[in-house]
Parts: C-alpha cells; sequence; structure tokens
C-alpha cells in the first residue's frame, strides 16, 4: 500500500478536524453560512441542514489550560468538560452564531448553561432528549425537535419545509451509508483503514459540512476499496464514553493493536442506523435519534447496548475489548461492572482504562496494552 | 435482635435496635415531637420491608423520585414499593454509617463500580450485590434527579433481569412536559398492572393525594415558620424532612411526620425556646444533608452558634397541590411535584436559573447571613454550577463556604475537618462581616 497516498486522502478529513475553526468552516462561514454548535450524537443534524445552517459538534483542544473552565464547573466534572468551556470563555468558540444545547448527560448540561450565561452566541436554544425509548417518548421528542424548528426558522426568518428536512435526512443517510462501508472494510483480515483514520472519519462526519464530507469520503471508500494493509497485529474494539483524539487511538495501535470497530459517539453509535426515509420526516428523526443503538445516558440501555457492541465483536472478529472512559464521567461509570459477566461468558478479553481528556501518560498506558495483548496472545495460542 | 419475631439482616436489625434505645429515650423527653414521629415512622417502614417478604408480596423496586402517592393507588396488600435508597438512609439517621456505608459502598466498587458515582447509589447497588435488600419482581425507576441515578438504574436492569419500565423526567416544567409525565404514569400503571395481576385503583390514589396535600400544607406552613428570627426550632429537624416527604408521601405516617413537626415549631416558638443559645448567625445549607451523622447539626447550633433556617432538601412548597376531583388532575397534579416540588430535581434537573433563583429566594426569606455549599461528592450537576453560584453569592453579598463531603459515607472529609472549616469561616469572615452591617 501506497502510505503517501494513504495520507493524502485523508487530507481533507485531517484538515476538518484540525482545529477548531477549519478551512472548511472558514469557507462556509465566508460565504454566509451560520454555524451552530452542539454536543451530543442524539442531536438532529439534519433538520440544522435543512436550515441551511452547518452543525458543528463541540470538541476541546488538547494539552491546554483548562482553569477558566475549572473555576466554574469544579475539579469534579470531567476534562472534556472543562476543556470545551476553557474555550468558549476564551472566544475559542466565536466563529459559531448558534449552541443548541442538550441534556446529554448533567455535566454536559452543566457547560452549556455555563456557556450560554457568560458569552452566549447570537442564538441558543436547548432540547429536552428524551433518556427512554417507548413511542410516546419519539412523539414528544419529535415535538421538542419542532419547537427547535420554530425558534431557528424565527432566528433565519425563513420556514424550514418538510422537502428540505427529507432532503436531508437522504444527504445524512448518504454520509451514513458511506462511513459504514469504510467501517466494514475492516471487517477482513487485512484491513485498510486503520482505527485512527476511522476516529478521524467520525469525528469530521461531525465537524465538516456534509456537502463536503460526503465526496470527500467517497473518494477515500473508491482509494481503500482498492488497497488492503497487512497487519500481524491484535485486533480489538474501543467503547465506552466520548473520545474524540485520534491519538489516543494511534497510540493504542502502535502497541500492536488493530482498532477495527469503535462502537461510541463519535463512531459507530452515529453512523450505524439509518433514518427511514419513508415516515414524516421529524418523527424519523427522532424515532433514528432515540433507537440508534444507545448511550449509556438512555435508563434501561444496558441489554440493547450490550447485544450491538457483541455482534459488532464477532462480526469484526475482534479478539479483545478496550473500555476506556473519561475520569468523572458517572454515566459511563458503570458498563464495565455490567459488561464483565457477559465477557466472562464469552470469553472475551476485557481492558478497563480510565483516562483524562487531552493528554495521557504514555509509560503507564503502554504497559498495560501491553499486558493485555500478551494476556490476549497467550489465550490465542493455548486455544485448541 | 429479631424483627417481627424473626432474624434478619444484621444491617437492617442493628438499625432496628438503634430505633428501640432512641425510642426510649425520646419517649421520655416530652417537648421532642420530631424525633419520637420519626423514629415511630421508619420503625413502621422497616416493619413493612420485613411484613412484605413474610407475605411473599410482590416488590416493586423504585429510585427515591418515584412519587409515592403514585405508588399508593395499588393495593399494598398485594405490593410493596421498595425505594433502592431507603437502606442507605435509614442506615446514616439511625444505624452506623461509617461501619454499614462504608462497606456497602466498597462492595460496590469492588463489584466494578466507578467510585465517581454518588455514595447513595453506590450503596444502594452494594446492598443488592451482597444481598441485604428483598429481591425484586419488577423495577419501576425515573431518570431523576441525577445521572448517577440513571447508572443505577442501568445496573439495576442488568443484574436483576427483571421487567421494568422507566420514566422520561424532562428539563422543563410546563404544562407540556406535566402531560408528558402525566402520560408516562399512565404507562406505568399498565405495566405493574400487567407484570403484577394487581389492579390499580384511581378511588385510593384519590384519598393518598388527599394525604400528600395535607402534608405538603403542614410542611409549607412548618417551613414558612422557620423563616422566625431568632430560629427556635433545631435545624437537625430540617435535615429530616426530605428523607421523609419522600418516602412517606400520600400515606398516612408522612401526614403524621409533617403535623408533629409544625406543633412542635409553634410550641417551641410560644415557649420562646432559641435554636441557639445568644446571638445566632444563619445560614442556608445549599445541598445535600449532613446525613452520615446528625449530630452535626447539634455541635453547628450549640458550639458554632449557625442555625440553618431552611435547606435546599426541604424547600417545600404548597404551591402546587394535587387536584384531586379528576384522573388527569391527579396524575398531573404528581407529575408537576415530581418535577417542580421534590428535592434535587426542583433545583437541579433543569435550567441553571432553578438553581440560582431558589438560592437567591432562601438567601433573602431566611436573611442568611452566610451561605454554604455541601459539595457532595457524586453531585456533579452541583458541582456544574459552583462558578454561577459564587458569582450569585457575590451578587447578593453573601458569603459562601464550599467544601467537599460525601452525605453518606464519613470517611471522605470527616466531620471533624467539616467542623473546622465553618468554625474558621464563621469567626474569621462571617461574624466580622455581619458586625459590620
Amino acid at each position: 500500500m501506497d502510505r503517501r497516498k494513504v495520507v493524502e486522502d485523508m487530507k481533507p478529513f485531517l484538515e476538518g478536524i484540525s482545529q477548531a475553526e477549519s478551512s472548511f468552516i472558514h469557507d462556509a462561514k465566508s460565504s454566509g453560512k451560520k454555524i451552530i454548535g452542539y454536543f451530543c450524537s442524539y442531536m438532529p443534524m439534519e433538520l440544522f441542514h435543512a436550515a441551511g445552517v452547518i452543525p458543528y459538534r463541540i470538541r476541546g483542544i488538547p494539552d491546554r489550560d483548562i482553569d477558566p473552565g475549572t473555576t466554574y464547573l469544579s475539579s469534579r466534572i470531567c476534562t472534556f468538560c472543562r476543556n470545551a468551556l476553557t474555550l468558549a470563555l476564551e472566544h475559542g468558540f466565536s466563529f459559531l452564531d448558534g449552541l443548541v444545547g442538550c441534556n446529554t448527560c448533567d455535566q454536559i448540561r452543566r457547560t452549556c448553561q455555563n456557556w450560554i450565561i457568560k458569552n452566549p452566541p447570537e442564538f441558543t436554544d436547548f432540547l429536552h432528549t428524551p433518556r427512554v425509548y417507548r413511542k410516546d417518548h419519539v412523539t414528544h421528542y419529535a415535538d421538542q425537535i419542532s419547537h427547535l424548528k420554530d425558534n431557528l426558522e424565527r432566528w433565519l426568518g425563513k420556514k424550514i419545509h418538510d422537502d428540505d428536512l427529507k432532503e436531508a435526512c437522504a444527504t445524512y443517510n448518504r454520509a451514513r451509508g458511506i462511513l459504514r462501508q469504510l467501517s466494514d472494510l475492516r471487517k477482513g483480515e487485512s484491513p485498510s483503514l486503520s482505527g485512527t483514520e476511522m476516529l478521524t472519519l467520525g469525528i469530521a462526519y461531525h465537524q465538516m459540512p456534509v456537502d463536503t464530507f460526503i465526496p470527500a469520503a467517497e473518494d477515500l471508500l473508491e482509494n481503500r476499496l482498492a488497497s488492503s494493509r497487512s497487519t500481524e497485529h491484535t485486533r480489538v474494539i474501543i467503547c465506552g464514553s466520548l473520545l474524540d483524539e485520534p491519538d489516543y487511538i494511534s497510540f493504542i495501535e502502535a502497541q500492536g493493536f488493530d482498532v477495527v470497530a469503535e462502537p461510541i459517539c463519535f463512531g459507530q453509535r452515529s453512523y450505524w442506523d439509518d433514518i427511514d426515509l419513508r415516515e414524516d420526516p421529524m418523527t424519523a428523526i427522532a424515532e433514528r435519534s432515540l433507537t440508534h443503538f444507545p448511550c449509556a445516558r438512555i435508563g434501561d440501555s444496558f441489554p440493547a447496548r450490550w447485544e450491538t457492541i457483541y455482534k459488532i465483536y464477532k462480526d469484526y472478529h475482534a479478539e479483545g475489548i478496550i473500555f476506556q472512559r473519561l475520569k468523572f464521567c458517572q454515566l459511563w461509570g458503570v458498563d464495565v461492572h455490567n459488561m464483565s459477566p457477559h465477557c466472562n461468558e464469552y470469553d472475551i478479553p476485557l481492558l478497563q482504562l480510565e483516562r483524562e481528556y487531552g493528554f495521557f501518560s504514555t509509560g503507564q498506558l503502554q504497559t498495560r496494552l501491553q499486558a493485555f495483548r500478551e494476556l490476549i496472545t497467550d489465550r490465542n495460542a493455548s486455544m485448541p | 435482635m429479631t424483627i417481627l419475631g424473626r432474624e434478619r439482616w444484621p444491617i437492617w436489625e442493628e438499625a432496628y435496635e438503634s430505633i428501640e434505645i432512641l425510642q426510649d429515650v425520646f419517649s421520655e423527653e416530652s417537648d421532642d415531637r420530631t424525633h419520637s414521629a420519626v423514629l415511630k415512622i421508619y420503625r413502621d417502614y422497616i416493619d413493612n420491608v420485613f411484613s412484605a417478604i413474610d407475605k411473599g408480596k410482590k416488590i416493586i423496586y423504585g429510585n427515591f423520585a418515584v412519587p409515592g402517592t403514585l405508588m399508593r393507588g395499588f393495593d399494598t396488600e398485594k405490593i410493596f414499593w421498595y425505594q433502592l435508597e431507603a437502606l442507605p438512609v435509614i442506615q446514616s439517621l439511625v444505624g452506623e454509617p461509617g461501619v454499614w456505608n462504608a462497606k456497602l459502598a466498597d462492595a460496590a466498587e469492588t463489584s466494578g463500580i466507578a467510585p465517581e458515582i454518588c455514595s447513595v447509589d453506590r450503596i444502594a447497588h452494594g446492598s443488592y450485590v451482597e444481598g441485604m435488600v428483598p429481591m425484586p419482581d419488577v423495577g419501576f425507576y425515573l431518570t431523576t434527579p441525577c445521572d448517577s441515578q440513571t447508572c443505577l438504574v442501568n445496573n439495576m436492569v442488568a443484574l436483576a433481569k427483571k421487567p421494568t419500565i422507566v420514566l422520561d423526567m424532562p428539563y422543563r416544567a410546563e404544562p407540556e412536559e406535566i402531560r408528558y409525565v402525566a402520560r408516562q404514569f399512565r404507562d406505568v400503571i399498565a405495566f405493574l398492572e400487567d407484570s403484577l395481576s394487581v389492579k390499580f385503583d384511581f378511588d385510593r390514589l384519590r384519598q393518598a393525594c388527599e394525604l400528600y396535600n395535607e402534608m405538603i400544607e403542614a410542611v409549607a406552613e412548618w417551613a414558612d415558620l422557620r423563616r422566625i428570627v431568632p430560629a427556635s426550632q433545631p435545624c437537625e429537624t430540617l435535615s429530616i424532612m426530605a428523607a421523609v416527604v419522600t418516602v412517606f408521601s400520600g400515606h398516612q405516617n408522612g401526614v403524621d411526620y409533617a403535623q408533629e413537626t409544625l406543633r412542635e415549631h409553634k410550641e417551641f416558638t410560644a415557649k420562646g425556646y432559641k435554636a441557639v443559645e445568644g446571638e445566632e448567625v444563619r445560614a442556608i445549607w445549599y445541598g445535600d444533608p449532613f446525613w452520615s451523622d446528625l449530630n452535626f447539626y447539634n455541635w453547628l447550633e450549640k458550639e458554632c452558634k449557625v442555625t440553618v433556617p431552611m435547606d435546599m432538601f426541604g424547600f417545600f412548597t404548597a404551591q402546587y397541590l394535587i387536584d384531586s376531583t379528576t384522573e388527569d388532575g391527579m396524575l398531573e397534579g404528581i407529575a408537576y411535584n415530581a418535577l417542580r416540588n421534590f428535592p434535587m430535581t426542583k433545583q437541579l434537573l433543569g435550567s441553571a436559573e432553578d438553581y440560582l433563583s431558589d438560592y437567591r429566594t432562601l438567601c433573602k426569606i431566611y436573611q442568611a447571613d452566610f451561605g454554604i455549599i455541601p459539595g457532595h461528592l457524586g453531585c456533579t450537576h452541583a458541582w456544574g454550577i459552583s462558578g454561577l453560584i459564587r458569582e450569585e453569592s457575590e451578587r447578593l453579598n453573601i458569603p459562601l463556604l464550599e467544601f467537599e463531603f460525601d452525605m453518606l459515607d464519613p470517611r471522605i472529609n470527616p466531620r471533624d475537618n467539616v467542623e473546622i472549616l465553618i468554625k474558621n469561616y464563621v469567626a474569621d469572615i462571617v461574624v466580622p462581616l455581619k458586625n459590620s452591617w
């Protein structure tokens, strides 16, 4: 495989996630587009797109001082939130025209509220996203999204029509479809895409204008379909809390692993399911949001989550699971407890890693990863 | 020690024994109505737990925000609603939290629960994995007041493997949201009727709503009386109110306790009792109570001359009485109270303004000399607003003391440390400022 070519075809995505205001965002703003920030994979990106607005998922900047955020949120809140709020307080997101908060978790909810009170962008709103899914919750969520639509219409001074919504749903389905195809390239023995690259794509999907993302992703798919990468690495999937740092995956892969799947919110969770285009678009958006394979924020979600993780584990021929969690993230603080009996039952090696946002202790992490790899290697060697 | 004539789990027996001893102590003190009342209802509660087990009643697990009033619509001869937080709270109020709560929190962590999860939920989880609580037939939970509760729900679904229903509690509390919650209550009723083969009776619910209203009216009147300066009733009483109201809403025991507390307050005021001898300093305790050691409140008043006229958990109002004339009126009234008249949920589930405005109100109407933010370690939505509350307090020109502690686990920040913090803060900051006014 021509590595230089690989770097070339990833360039748009690396640019798309390289800094808070990428050239794509800068260009879009220059052409008069408005940008709306949001935090969570449960947000209706399709609605923003239909409104002619670019949805931009908030990330922090690694390796930076987060004291201003800590002042408001305290040191008991996860470093991702503190990092993002610091950026917001220091005008790092000044290119955003709006912010739509949601009750993803208590910590992100508070981060949004601090941001809106201390340094609000022009448009702000808050979307209640149910933490349970049954039929009534889908209806309620569709109503909530409708309220957001009304507020956006008032702000933008234009109507958002059903046809716009349907087209946006189709566009995002297309983007999700390409991402699934790209991810599936890792099912084979010689994955032509690394976990680091796939996470980069997952982040870019949330941060680039989707109309720019799709053709670049199609080019990448075409290119990678024609290539392969032979490795002797140990195949693992990585799950758990928010992770938007490709460097973290890169470090894991440098220790002899191939991250073949990442069922996390910047990974497969965000593109695993499509919107049903036959339904009323508002209901269909709400339905997909609430029924896509669930985050730990959903109240009775573990059985559904485990079912999907196990399916991914089998489909991608993984040999182990790495569960990572941001320190102080409560919602993901019980999943290992719930996963362990299943992993024992199916003889799946499981490694739990706790991390901080934006930096990690390479020595300690290296030791734990090497030990985990040895464990898997020994286990494989002892199998008949 | 036996409970209802049988040996039980030691953790329950010890609490029960403590209650019996304390009942002997307080029965001799005729003035003290609230201790006697709370001991009686917690003894009743423990009796009911074991009576339910002995009689083979269907056990419904719930988290602490489940509205008790709604549950009274079911035939209590056939079902028992067990709040997962009941044991940790009983341990704290009448047991040995330093022993049992610590042991159960550790058991949860050993089983894989992250230490950042609220201790209430870790201890509840620990009591389940250690087999010290009745086993459930079904689960009924709410996604309030916090993420830790959602974690507990996810655990219980995974561990108990019983039919479960979870209700989504919305961010706002406008009429649309109230109807949304009320509709979910109907889902719950149908679910429990199907799962347990029991009938829900709206006439029973009506009686419960009337009892709830009676209780809340007494609590609200009592809360209003607590504005008086100087304070007449000890603040320890305040710290217990939420533990009673949340478990016994819609139940005669809740009414009895609230009315006894109100009567006691009136008597103490009439007799000229003072919670603090000499000049008092008034603090708004804006966070979780110091349940790991209730004697702390006595120290606060006797040694430090600080009284707490109102805290976050005790701030109930009679604004949202339940309309018991129609089925929808009852369900919507319960929904409204679950969102807007329930400790923590009221201040912490929704917008930042909900939290800040209650603080402003409390400081103003209870004439606070300073505010205390007892930073319960696992309470992320309170930590997440710590900067804004500091700024709010500055605007009000009210000094604010913040510290870390754990409401149920005394190992985190022992009482001695907290006492030193408060004592120094009052002496160095609050009193000089008060004198300068």
